[in-house]
């Protein structure tokens, strides 16, 4: 298992290869597709099997790239991962690549989840609220969950805001309970 | 001297029996003779003397040692009696002291069983308070933890009908409201996070 530390190190390496935060999303978004890929169970084994050479090894992911479309530079990159032995750490990189990127941006990635599908106007009001308690822009993830029974909770920062009729009813029926 | 009358003493034993025999049978014709008296009187008295001259002392240590004996008898019994009689009049002390020694025992354990049978009826009495108390708590533990558990069983049965009713009835109205109301909240924790 790669530690956190580590990944952080690829992920630095890599945005510290571009200024333009535009390049830097496009990175950011085609690292995940092919750490998607990658942890994909039939070409994980693949890429682990002793029987590929390092030299195939490079090869496969990056003809796995190339079909997914992904630039040169994060091809690049991938191949260097691959070389040092941390292609099934991927995954990893991708996630604290997409959180220093947040962070060199000054945004945050929120969680909101909803008892029923959202509008977007739900959407845009909470994000609102969000980013004023941030005091970031807010990447917003939409998640659906009927167990909620109504209301929303989001989780923000490690920080959870619980607006659920579930955990009122939850405290309700302990303040029954005495 | 002593030997010469010996020696006469035998000496006329051995020869006036013959005179004597013959005196005797003259009398036998019809008259009585002098000389056979004195010959029994002196026979008589030789046969007196012997008896004393040489039974006599044998007589008298024998009948000395038996009266010593019976004496020493005596005595010993005198002791014995003696002895008897202190030894009977120790048991009589005994005795009397025994009965002083019961009545002293009979009132100590009577002392110890009154004082036992009130160091009983305390412990009684202090079990039985504890039992109570014990008891007391032990049902308002029960009870405690009855009302607890149907409080719990009536909070889980309003909360599963809660449930029920809100997926029947709620609406996507309701979850507008909640979602303003929800936004409200974040806008106020917004203004408390603000320095």
């Amino acid at each position: 298992m790669m530690s956190l530390k580590a990944a952080r190190r690829y992920a630095r390496a890599l945005i510290g290869l571009s200024r333009e935060s535009a390049q830097l999303e496009r990175w950011g978004a085609e690292l995940e597709r092919l750490a998607r890929a990658a942890a994909d169970p039939e070409v994980a084994t693949l890429l682990a099997s002793p029987t590929l050479t390092p030299q195939a090894r490079v090869q496969t992911i990056d003809h796995i790239a190339e079909r997914l479309a992904v630039g040169f530079p994060v091809r690049s990159f991938v191949a260097v991962v691959t070389r040092h032995g941390r292609v099934a750490e991927l995954e990893a990189i991708s996630q604290a690549y997409q959180h220093m990127l947040d962070e060199h941006l000054g945004r945050t990635r929120a969680t909101l989840t909803f008892a029923r599908e959202p509008d977007d106007a739900q959407v845009k009001m909470l994000v609102e609220r969000l980013a004023a308690i941030a005091g970031k822009t807010i990447i917003p993830i939409i998640k659906v969950d009927a167990a909620l029974l109504g209301g929303v909770t989001t989780e923000l920062e490690g920080r959870i805001y619980d607006g659920s009729l579930s955990t009122q009813l939850a405290e309700a029926e302990k303040r029954l309970c005495g | 001297m002593r030997t010469w009358v010996s020696t006469a003493a035998i000496l006329a034993a051995a020869l006036v029996p013959g005179v004597a025999h013959a005196a005797e049978a003259a009398g036998e014709q019809g008259r009585g003779s002098w000389l056979a008296l004195l010959y029994y009187v002196a026979n008589f008295l030789i046969f007196a003397w012997v008896l004393y001259r040489y039974a006599g002392p044998m007589v008298r240590s024998f009948f000395g040692e038996r009266a010593g004996s019976i004496r020493a008898t005596r005595e010993r019994a005198e002791t014995l009696a003696s002895e008897a009689e202190a030894r009977a009049s120790q048991a009589a002390e005994r005795l009397a002291r025994l009965a002083d020694e019961k009545a002293k025992l009979g009132a100590d354990l009577g002392a110890e069983s009154a004082l036992e049978a009130t160091r009983i009826r305390e412990a009684s009495r202090t079990a039985a308070t504890r039992v109570l108390r014990d008891a007391e708590l032990e049902a308002a533990a029960l009870g405690e933890a009855a009302q607890r558990r149907l409080r719990g069983a009536l909070a889980a049965a309003a909360a599963g009908l809660a449930r029920e009713l809100l997926a029947q009835h709620f609406q996507r109205a309701d979850q507008q409201r909640m979602v303003e109301e929800f936004a409200a909240r974040l806008a106020d924790e917004g203004i408390d996070d603000e320095p």
